[in-house]
């Protein structure tokens, strides 16, 4: 082991015990531990953008490539600059282009994609489940996957309508259908908490990794670091 | 030349000027004062002068008659107090007594101004200065001085009032100046500057005053205890869970099972197995170093899979820190599968553009990823060769196998939405598999279940590495974590037990019984 990787491991080390302390509460090591990862994060997001960004696809374009490689890096890098005035209170209106280029391209991937990629596949798949005819994988008994069809789409529905706000305040005589919409809701709230349920174990079950991880390593470090420097 | 000023409007007009040129008004007594008659002019007892005559040419008519008419009159003698205080109780018709109307106050000191008048008799008229004789008022003027006056004595405060001597109310006594009255200042009117302000209001000024004063100053901070029962708790079940983990690694007992794997993770084993020799594919490290242990260790025996089957590798990222993630990840498997940067595998790098740059990798991934992370040209130059991995690579569509390992569910479902339709379009045995963080399977599994699939398999959070592992005879991988996240897991379980027996029995034990309450009622 280098001494690069001792003095590694012992800044590891500490640096895992200082945000181990916010056991005890918020305390001065815990925030320096903090502003420590935050500064060495923004730190290398900047050079990794001016590495692997700005100079391969502006920089050297400009200055080595093709015409056309010119003038196709000269468009962001105007754009770019353009992004610049919106410091500037009074060349802030010279900004929105980049901007709106920003937002118009981001909102149509992202609309499109929602769209095609999972509104209208997920809609088809909750109706496909009920085709007995297709088979699907391992999954090969009708009557489960009937069931099964069954289920996700009582959550579905009573999962949406639990979301529908237009029954109004509770009344002493309701009417068939919002007695049928709050029987929705009570139906779609079970559903929700177990989901909710669902998403805690996977955080909890993610946490845990971090902590046996983490843990392994300080078991490690006092094994193979500390004990022999203490040997000695 | 000398001015006079007008008694009305208070400008000055020359002397010789008879009415003022400005407002017309006379500047001068229409009768003005004889030297010689002046001192022959008789006085009255209160010391009034009278008027003098003008003459008969500037006097007008019916001023004549009017002069006519008071000398034709016959001044009858002043009445004594006496005579008027009897004409008084004959008004009233109650001699003696109050009048009605008048309070007790006036009545008393109108009496004793009469018994005051009483011992006062009138001085002698001097034989020397016999005087004018009193005019003789008429009856219905002396009953208004008696109104308005009240007592005789306050007749004599007439004396001390002016007797205008200019303009047309020349003669007449008590005139208000005009000309003082025009040339005064006239400021705004005084307000009495004090507020009339009720209790009420004094008590709601004053805890105004306060709130405005307390918003400058600091407030200390309520002190709260620096050991509490939530600090005891917190730090029981932390030491409870963190003792239990590290003895699971310093003394690792009978090693558990591995879980059976589950039909997701069949299918992406199934994928990779079915890869052909020398199969490319791009694996994307979309994950923070937050997370790095879970998806290091659910990973692991995935790529592991990849590297035995040869599979050359592209590695990307969306997240500026995944290619330092992906360089360490690689490092890590080294000594076991001796994979070189550059010839088994290649770091594209950071792709910048977030969701939008998904849309590059269908297009022309060249012109997308130009060059490695180490700054060489990737597709080849006019000195170097296409680097192996990225040979007839154009697009995503052109890999065997798209991994994307993933914690963020955006991310992932940005994977699924803008590269899928793709590779499924593109390429018939094209694939897209996942390893996502354990959190994340709710929503990625839906995914998974539909018809037709839209993620090809996956592996979820340790348990599913684990079970990959397994299945590959690969145990070794996920084996120093998977004991101590099962103790960790079961430590976890057994203390929501027990929260969860306090919190039923808690309020049954401090009930109190049925004999105490009979008691107490």
């Amino acid at each position: 082991m280098s001494n690069l990787d001792i003095f590694g491991a012992i800044l590891g080390f500490a640096l895992t015990l200082m945000v181990f302390s916010y056991l005890i509460g918020d305390n001065p090591l815990f925030r320096v531990a903090i502003h420590i990862f935050i500064g060495v994060t923004a730190g290398f997001v900047c050079i990794i953008v001016i590495n692997n960004v700005l100079l391969p696809r502006m920089i050297v374009p400009l200055i080595s490539g093709s015409m056309e490689e010119r003038l196709l890096a000269i468009i962001p890098m105007l754009l770019g600059w353009l992004l610049l005035t919106k410091i500037s209170p009074r060349l802030a209106t010279f900004g929105n282009i980049p901007v709106a280029f920003l937002v118009g391209v981001a909102a149509a991937v992202a609309i499109g994609g929602a769209v095609l990629g999972t509104l209208f596949p997920q809609i088809n798949a909750t109706i496909a489940i009920f085709d007995l005819t297709t088979s699907r994988g391992f999954d090969t008994n009708k009557g489960l996957q009937l069931v099964n069809g069954i289920i996700i789409l009582v959550g579905t529905v009573t999962t949406l309508a639990y979301f529908h706000f237009g029954t109004g305040p509770q009344q002493a005589n309701p009417t068939g259908l919002q007695s049928l919409l709050r029987g929705f809701n009570q139906v779609g709230q079970v559903f929700i908490a177990i989901t909710f349920g669902f998403l805690f174990a996977g955080v909890y079950s993610a946490a845990m990794v971090a902590l046996v991880e983490r843990l392994s390593f300080i078991v490690d470090f006092l094994k193979s670091v500390l004990l022999p420097l203490l040997s000695t | 030349m000398a001015e006079i000023n007008c008694p009305l409007c208070g400008k000055a007009n020359p002397d010789d000027f008879e009415v003022c040129q400005y407002c017309q008004a006379r500047l001068k007594p229409l009768l003005a004062p004889d030297s010689a008659e002046e001192n022959s002019l008789p006085q009255d007892e209160t010391g009034v002068e009278e008027p003098t005559s003008p003459a008969a040419a500037e006097i007008p008519e019916w001023l004549q008659e009017l002069r006519q008419d008071e000398d034709s009159l016959e001044l009858e003698p002043e009445r004594s107090s006496d005579e008027l205080a009897a004409d008084i109780s004959e008004a009233t018709g109650d001699a003696g007594s109050i009048p009605t109307g008048t309070p007790d106050w006036i009545y008393e000191v109108e009496q004793e101004t009469q018994r005051d008048f009483d011992h006062i008799e009138p001085p002698p008229p001097s034989p020397a200065e016999p005087g004018p004789e009193p005019a003789a008022l008429p009856d219905w003027l002396e009953s208004i001085r008696l109104g308005l006056h009240g007592t005789p004595g306050l007749a004599s405060s007439q004396a001390t009032e002016p007797v205008e001597s200019t303009g047309p109310l020349a003669g007449l006594r008590g005139v208000l100046a005009a000309d003082a009255l025009i040339s005064r200042s006239r400021g705004p009117a005084t307000r009495p500057a004090k507020l009339r302000v009720s209790a009420n209001q004094l008590v709601h000024i004053d805890l105004l005053r306060e709130l405005v004063e307390s918003e400058g100053k600091s407030q200390p901070l309520p002190q709260k205890p620096s050991i509490s029962s939530e600090h005891i708790l917190r730090w029981g079940i932390a030491l409870a869970v963190c003792l239990a983990v590290v003895w699971s690694i310093i003394f690792p007992g009978q090693p558990a099972a591995l879980p059976a794997f589950q039909e997701e993770t069949a299918e992406l084993n199934r994928l990779i197995e079915q890869l052909p020799d020398g199969g490319q594919v791009l694996v994307a490290f979309d994950y923070e170093p937050g997370e790095f242990a879970e998806l290091d260790a659910a990973a692991s025996a995935v790529i592991d899979h990849l590297m035995i089957q040869g599979a050359y590798l592209t590695l990307v990222s969306t997240t500026p820190l995944g290619p330092v993630l992906a360089e360490r990840f690689i490092e890590e498997l080294q000594p076991v599968h001796h994979y070189t940067a550059g010839v088994q595998y290649v770091n594209l790098g950071y792709i910048p553009g977030g969701t939008a740059s998904l849309v590059m990798l269908t297009g022309n991934m060249p012109r997308a990823l130009p060059y490695t992370i180490e700054g060489l040209a990737a597709w080849g130059s006019e000195s170097q060769p296409v680097l192996p991995p990225l040979q007839g690579i154009q697009n995503v569509g052109d890999y065997d196998l798209v991994m994307v390992l993933v914690d963020d569910p955006d991310v992932a479902r940005a994977w699924v939405e803008q590269v899928e339709p793709f590779i499924s379009s593109s390429s018939p045995q094209g694939s897209l598999g996942m390893v996502i963080s354990a959190q994340l399977e709710p929503i990625i599994r839906p995914y998974y279940d539909a018809n037709p699939r839209q993620i090809h398999g996956f592996v979820a959070g340790l348990r599913g590495g684990a079970s990959y592992a397994r299945l590959n005879g690969r145990e070794e991988l996920v084996r120093s974590y998977w004991d101590s996240f099962g103790v960790g897991l079961f430590m976890a379980v057994l203390l929501m037990l027990v929260a969860g027996l306090m919190y039923s029995t808690y309020p049954l034990l401090t009930r109190p019984s049925k004999s105490d309450s009979e008691v107490k009622g």
